[in-house]
């Protein structure tokens, strides 16, 4: 398991966490759940590294939280993305795209050529 | 919280409990715990045990102490974000609610606005014109390195700003350690024959190394002056100015190496000052030449031709090389006592020396417009206590619908700030015509008023006092309104408690402004007192109807004594023949316009003096018809007359000053003296004793003069002065046809009447107490205006009162003589407070003053009667107005 661990650079976080409250609001357990589940496991994070980036987020305004109550009715912080989120999870996914094709355009190419 | 989505059926909200610090911890706590509640729950249900899934959950999540750190962090900055987000929209919603309240009520914006631009406007405009002349560096490299030298024979009774020999100056630049540089230059006037009509040019003949080392300014076109040009014997060379160049040339590349003929030589160009170089001495120069050392400079080590400018070496101070100068010049006394002793040099920075003369009449000014921005400040405080005391109630009303008190507050002050903006914006556009009217006001010779604009300096000072001016009329109401006691407001509908505390507070304002009126009210009159009295002077001469111009005699066609008193015979003959004209003559110089420098002077038959006692006397050469032509008078003895030619006994006038100076007790007419020659004795005999004119200025007393006969001593440079029986400028065109027929090269320059030259002499003075009685009279009558302001409303908010007074049988006279009794009192205390402030600020203008002293008993009660009869007729039109309440409605208003 241990070499299919990765670590997320620090703008990868904040994509993903966009990502996965762009299917609408939820609380930060749920967020590393998804996160999880989307990556198949690869990306595992230690899970306590997600709240400081959710109140990140939130300082910048592209996320808005308010405490709720959960599926078990336990008192639980909810995050959403904010319009400014939503914009802001567009372009780093464009960025990241970008980014994804020009390593990989690097790698198909043949270094001795 | 709206724009709830796909959570709503999963979540139900809970009120937001947690605040503050503790409040924070128990929320990072909570979002903890949960996320580690519910991984081990998870755990559990694959079968983990209870304890090893609790374990797992906080492996799996980390540090975390680590964790809340980084959560903590964050939510400072978002807290930070939102408290700074609030202040943003509640400082915009007050500027909207500003604008709107000024556009419901836009006499009282435009009021206030005015008020306002006008002090701001004459702030900004006074300020540029100062910060031209007195605090801008010089357009030169390193301007806080340059100064000027002078030599101080104060010791021997003579000035201590004398020009320089140029074997003191060659000494002192060549010794001084202090000094990394240093150049002398004199006047050089010299007439330019080339053109059709020739023109007497206005230049400097420079020393080695002025414009390169000195000033360290560079040609625009062409090279600088070089050692070689100033090495004797050198071909004539000369640098252009580039107004000149302009002028003469339309900046044509091509002059350089072309030849003018000045004075009868030649001289090439060799460069172009760059525009705006504008030398300390002589700003408006056309033309610079080098020139080189004089041979007999030794010889004539005892003489003042040559003005010296230098350059500090690096990281010497004024001080430092003043303490050198004094060291130097006590060595050269030691080695030339016959010519140096009672001599010392004294060094001042340029820019000092420069605006030496003008920068107390400006610094009276910016006091002044100071001043004024006070007194519009407090008119504009005083009109917005009035309006707040009718918005009592509406503030009233926020405030118990929860509006905090500071709210309240910061919204009256940025009301005030609006209102300081706007005023500011008005006062700039105000200033740039001001500051143009300034500018074209300015006395002639006013230094580096070529400096003098609003730039972005300025309008940072500009920005600085209306945002001062702001607060400091804005505060006042904002605290007094914000703080009132609101709901006693609330239930009386704001008119007794708030309105009677705002009139006292009102009053303390006119109070203010009566004195800070009464201030500048003191400072304008005795300005202008000095101002009449120096126009009131007696000359000693009259200028009315007289006119003046220059010529000058080149030696190339004028080489001798011989031919010099033929042409100067001939003129004076012609000018005295010209129709319309009643007396014409020639002098060597014109009152009022400068100086050639003083020669010493020996009695015969008394002892040679010793070196540096001897008297100087001021000589001037003129032919008999000057003065005719001036009407001067005679206190003893004769004038020249025909009868002192070339070939007569030598013959002299002396004046008054010059008669007791140097016979005091003793009758001069028909003693003899010898004048700055001791080794070849060529004695004049004393004919007459002549009344003191005003010769150096209008304040200074006279000094040592003697009138030396043109025929008796030739000289190359005369004013031709003549006294025209209609308008003086109508002759001019006669005497230069009269010169012209003479010599056709010669050129008539500086033609002034007389009457200009006093005007001029007293402009300065002029310039300043018409700039302070203009500032004293807007005082006035922003003073007068808050007064009226403050009584029609003390009136208005005293109606029940009065018509209760009324009813009792009061009669309408009384109750108008109270009104005014009561706004005296406030002018009275006013006068007197101005009085001690005027006093104490008096000594700001004791070196503008002339025969009128601070505390000119006249001009103090003439301005005590002005403001007390301005502010009788403001008290008067609301108190007549309170006479005429009618006490039924009166007692029904409330």
């Amino acid at each position: 398991m241990t070499e299919h661990q990765m670590n997320l650079i620090r703008g990868t976080v904040d994509l993903l966490i966009l990502k996965a409250l762009s299917g609408g609001e939820r609380h930060g357990y749920a967020v590393s759940e998804w996160l999880r589940d989307a990556t198949g496991g690869t990306l595992l994070v230690e899970e306590g590294t997600l709240y400081p980036a959710l109140h990140r987020l939130e300082a910048k305004g592209w996320v808005a939280a308010d405490w709720g109550l959960s599926e078990n009715n336990r008192r639980a912080k909810y995050y959403r993305l904010t319009k400014a989120g939503a914009e802001r999870l567009e372009e780093e996914r464009a960025l990241w795209d970008r980014y994804a094709t020009a390593v990989e355009q690097a790698l198909a190419e043949d270094p001795a050529g | 919280m709206s724009g709830e989505g796909a959570g709503r059926n999963r979540k139900r909200r809970v009120p937001r409990i947690s605040q503050g610090d503790s409040g924070l911890e128990a929320e990072l706590d909570d979002e903890v715990r949960f996320h580690l509640e519910r991984r081990a729950e998870a755990l559990v249900r694959q079968g983990w045990d209870r304890e090893a899934a609790e374990a797992e959950a906080r492996r799996r999540f980390g540090n975390v102490d680590d964790v809340k750190r980084g959560m903590r962090k964050m939510r400072k900055r978002k807290e930070r974000k939102v408290a700074l987000g609030v202040w943003r929209d509640s400082v915009w919603q007050d500027v909207r609610y500003a604008f709107r309240m000024l556009r419901e009520h836009p006499l009282f914006a435009a009021v206030v606005t005015l008020t306002l631009a006008l002090g701001i406007g004459v702030n900004t405009a006074i300020f540029s014109v100062v910060d031209g002349i007195l605090f801008r560096p010089l357009p030169f490299p390193e301007p806080e390195e340059l100064v000027v030298l002078w030599s101080d024979v104060t010791e021997r009774g003579g000035p201590d700003d004398e020009w320089f020999s140029y074997a003191n100056f060659r000494d002192l630049r060549d010794q001084a350690a202090t000094l990394d540089a240093a150049a002398a230059w004199g006047g050089w006037g010299p007439s330019w024959t080339d053109p059709q009509e020739p023109q007497q040019l206005l230049g400097a003949q420079v020393t080695e190394g002025m414009m390169s080392e000195v000033l360290d300014v560079a040609p625009g076109l062409g090279r600088t002056l070089l050692a070689e040009d100033h090495a004797p014997g050198a071909p004539g060379r000369i640098l252009l100015s580039h107004g000149f160049w302009d002028r003469a040339f339309g900046r044509d590349p091509s002059v350089l190496g072309s030849v003018l003929t000045l004075m009868d030589r030649p001289y090439e160009v060799v460069g172009v000052m760059p525009e705006g170089f504008r030398p300390p001495f002589l700003p408006n120069a056309d033309l610079w030449a080098p020139v080189s050392p004089p041979e007999n400079a030794e010889q004539g080590r005892g003489g003042f031709s040559w003005r010296v400018v230098a350059r500090l070496a690096e990281g010497a101070t004024v001080d430092q090389a003043g303490a050198e100068m004094g060291e130097l010049g006590a060595r050269l006394a030691e080695a030339y006592p016959d010519s140096n002793t009672g001599m010392s040099f004294r060094v001042v920075a340029l820019r000092d020396d420069m605006v030496s003369d003008t920068r107390a009449g400006l610094l009276v000014l910016l006091g002044a417009v100071g001043l004024v921005l006070l007194v519009a400040c407090v008119n504009v405080a005083n009109l917005l206590l009035s309006r707040a005391s009718g918005r009592i109630q509406e503030i009233a009303v926020r405030s118990a619908l929860g509006a905090a008190r500071n709210r309240i507050f910061g919204q009256l002050l940025t009301e005030s700030l609006v209102l300081a903006f706007l005023g500011g914006v008005a006062g700039i556009a105000l200033a740039f015509w001001a500051t143009d009217a300034l500018v074209a006001l300015a006395p002639d010779g006013t230094p580096r008023i070529d400096a003098v604009r609003v730039d972005g300096r300025v309008l940072l000072f500009t920005a600085a006092t209306t945002s001062l001016a702001g607060l400091l009329f804005g505060l006042m109401p904002a605290l007094r309104v914000s703080r009132a006691d609101l709901h006693v407001d609330l239930r009386e509908g704001g008119r007794s408690g708030m309105a009677a505390g705002g009139v006292r507070l009102r009053s303390a304002l006119v109070v203010a402004q009566v004195a800070l009126a009464m201030v500048l009210l003191v400072g304008a009159g005795l300005l202008v007192r000095s101002f009449q009295n120096l126009r009131a002077t007696d000359l000693g001469f009259d200028p009315a109807g007289v006119v003046t111009m220059q010529l000058n005699l080149p030696p190339s066609r004028y080489p001798d004594a011989e031919t010099l008193r033929t042409f100067t015979d001939a003129l004076d003959e012609r000018l005295a023949a010209i129709p319309g004209v009643e007396a014409a003559g020639l002098t060597s110089t014109v009152p009022l316009t400068g100086f050639d420098g003083d020669v010493t002077i020996l009695v015969e038959g008394r002892p040679l003096p010793e070196p540096g006692d001897e008297d100087a006397v001021w000589f001037r050469r003129i032919t008999p018809g000057y003065v005719e032509a001036m009407r001067m008078s005679l206190a003893d003895g004769r004038w020249f007359g025909s009868a002192d030619g070339p070939g007569d006994p030598l013959v002299v006038v002396l004046n008054e000053t010059a008669a007791a100076n140097l016979f005091p007790g003793e009758n001069p007419v028909g003693r003899r003296v010898n004048v700055n020659d001791p080794m070849n004795p060529v004695w004049r005999e004393v004919v007459g004793v002549a009344r003191d004119i005003r010769n150096f200025g209008i304040r200074e007393g006279s000094r040592n003069a003697m009138y030396v006969p043109a025929a008796q001593s030739a000289g190359r440079s005369y004013f031709p002065v003549l006294r025209a029986s209609g308008d003086p400028s109508a002759v001019v065109s006669a005497v230069r046809a009269e010169v012209r027929a003479l010599d056709p090269s010669l050129v008539v320059a500086q033609v002034r009447t007389m009457e200009d030259i006093v005007t001029a002499a007293v402009a300065p003075e002029r310039f300043v107490a018409f700039l302070l009685g203009l500032f004293a009279t807007v005082t006035l009558v922003l003073a007068v205006v808050g007064l009226y302001g403050v009584v029609a409303f003390d009136v208005g908010a005293r109606v029940r009162e009065v018509g209760l007074r009324m009813a009792l049988g009061a009669e309408a006279s009384r109750i108008s003589t109270m009104v005014v009794t009561r706004s005296l009192t406030l002018v009275g205390i006013g006068v007197a407070v101005g009085l001690v402030l005027a006093l104490a600020a008096g000594g700001a203008l004791d070196s503008l003053l002339f025969g009128v002293g601070r505390t000119d008993p006249l001009t103090l009660a003439a301005v005590a009667c002005l403001l007390v009869l301005s502010a009788t007729v403001a008290a008067a039109i609301p108190a007549v107005r309170a006479a005429r309440v009618d006490p039924a409605i009166a007692l029904r208003s409330d």
